[in-house]
This record gives structure tokens, sequence and C-alpha cells, in this order.
């Protein structure tokens, strides 16, 4: 009887090493996915600037950079100036952010989170009116993309 | 005293049961993170990045032209940084502990790396402006742009 007793109890040890063991191992082996680092802020400069031959009218006028990339959840900071000599303005289409209208030598900054993956245009939304000084015969070539790309692997 | 401490071997073997069974569960289930991945070959991303002067309304805008880099974790970079610029200028990626040495107007430097950690890099200008000695521009803290590593 104590024989079977020791047994039993031996079974029982042995047992629960085995299954501290494999715990330990799932655990061991679950934390192999390295998160990347939480979001960060991207603060950059947004110019819109006019080209065109030295010395003369520009002709072409773009955003720099053309290409913002973000990963799900960074912050994003645009400190936009208008270097042309036209008024022009600054949206991102579908995430709701825009900047205010600015004449030349004007700036504006917006700040947002980047909380939807996707690609988004982003353009000028003041339209051509040469009357009034407002954006230039080139205004459906103002464009850019945001990319907001899942940071981590999921 | 027996029968309790017969009982008591029982439960203890029953809990151990349970407990193995669990942790066999639990270890054939466990997250493998690279087995269902499909598997990729580092790629080697050859670029070359200039100061951009960008002029209007009477000023320059100078910037590190492209803004954005993005390269996944093991990729190599390698960065050939000019600057046709009329003032010096010096590239360092923070977080990265890499620079290049000071590029004086018209010259030229690259630096080759691995991107071994993923994250959200600033680079930027680390000549502060300063007129005497031809140090970068009034518009310094503008010449900034970003690294992007995924996994």
């Amino acid at each position: 009887m104590s024989g079977s007793r020791s047994v039993v109890a031996g079974v029982s040890v042995l047992t629960s090493l085995v299954a501290v063991a494999l715990s330990l191992l799932t655990l061991t082996s679950a934390q192999a996915p390295v998160p990347s680092s939480g979001p960060a802020h991207i603060d950059l400069s947004m110019l819109i600037t006019g080209r065109g031959p030295i010395g003369g009218p520009s002709e072409s006028h773009l955003f720099d950079p053309q290409m913002l990339v973000a990963r799900r959840g960074d912050q994003v900071t645009l400190r936009v100036q208008n270097q042309s000599n036209f008024r022009h303005g600054f949206e991102i289409v579908g995430y709701g952010v825009h900047a205010a209208e600015m004449n030349g030598g004007q700036s504006d900054a917006i700040t947002f989170t980047a909380d939807r993956p996707g690609i988004f245009v982003y353009r000028c939304n003041v339209p051509y009116d040469p009357a009034t000084g407002s954006c230039s015969p080139d205004h459906e070539t103002m464009l850019g993309h945001l990319v907001v790309i899942e940071g981590t692997k999921r | 005293m027996t029968q309790r401490g017969n009982a008591l071997i029982g439960l203890t073997l029953a809990v151990a049961v349970v407990a193995l069974v669990l942790s066999i569960m639990a270890y054939a289930t466990r997250t493998r993170p690279e087995a269902s991945q499909t598997p990729r070959a580092p790629a080697t991303l050859d670029l070359s990045m200039v100061v951009a002067t960008f002029t209007g309304q009477g000023m320059t805008a100078h910037r590190w032209y492209p803004t954005m880099l993005v390269a996944r974790r093991g990729d190599t970079i390698d960065l050939a940084v000019a600057n046709p610029d009329q003032f010096n200028h010096q590239l360092e990626i923070t977080g990265y502990k890499l620079k290049t040495k000071k590029l004086t107007p018209g010259s030229s430097d690259s630096i080759r790396f691995v991107a071994d950690h993923s994250g959200v890099f600033l680079f930027q200008c680390m000549l502060p402006h300063n007129p005497a000695t031809g140090d970068c521009t009034p518009d310094h803290p503008q010449m900034r742009g970003f690294l992007i590593v995924t996994e």
C-alpha cells in the first residue's frame, strides 16, 4: 500500500515537472516576434514650390515631399509653407485633414494621427482662378500621396 | 489518516495531469513567429540623396531629397549623399548613430548599413547654422526626413 502511494507520488512529481518545462518553453517561444517601437512623431516640412525656367515665371507647382510614409498610429505634423506666388491650400483627401489657405509666403502647421492604413492623395484644395491669384493652371497635378502602413506584424 | 493521504495524493496526481494536458495544448498551439511567413531575402537599396534647394518668395529652402526612406528590417541601405548647395551640410541618422562626413559644397559621401532594427528614425543636418563658417542655412531646423524600417 505504501509502495503504490510512493509510485503515484513519483508519477505526480514527474508529470508536474514535465508540465512546468512545457510551460516555460511555451512562454519563451511566444515572445519571439519583436514588436517595433511605439508610435513615432513624424515632424516634417511640406513645401509648396513653383518651378520654371531660371528668371522666368513658375510653370509647374508641386508639393515637396511628394510622398509621405507613416505607420498606423504614428503622429504626423506637417509645416506647410507656400513658397510660390499664388494662393494654395493643402488637404489629404479622405483623411479629414487640411491646412488653411495660404497666400505666397504664408505657412500653416497641421497635426494628425495616421489612424487608418491605406494610400491617400494629398492635393491643393484651392481651385484655379486667375482673377484672384488662386492656384495655377496646373492645379490638377499638384498631388502627392500619404502611405500609411501597418507598423507591426500581426 | 491513510485514506485522507490517499485522497490528497490522488488529487495531486489529477492536478498534475491537468497541468500536463494544458501545457501540451499550449505548447502545440504556440505562435511560431517566422514559420508561417513567406521567406524573403534581404534586399540592398542603392540610393542617392541630395541637398535640394527650392527658391521662391525671396527665400531659399534646403531639404534632403528624398525626404522619406522605407526599408524592411534586414535590408542593406547604400546611401550616396551629395551636396550641390553652396553651404556646408552633414547628414546624420539619429537612432542609427550614422553620419556622413561634413559635406562641403560640391562634395559627397556614402554610408552603407544594415537596417537591423525597426521603427521610425529621424535624419537631419547636424551642422547648426553658422554664417561665419558657411555651415548650413537659416532653415536648418527644417532639414529633416525620416527612415522607416518595417518588420
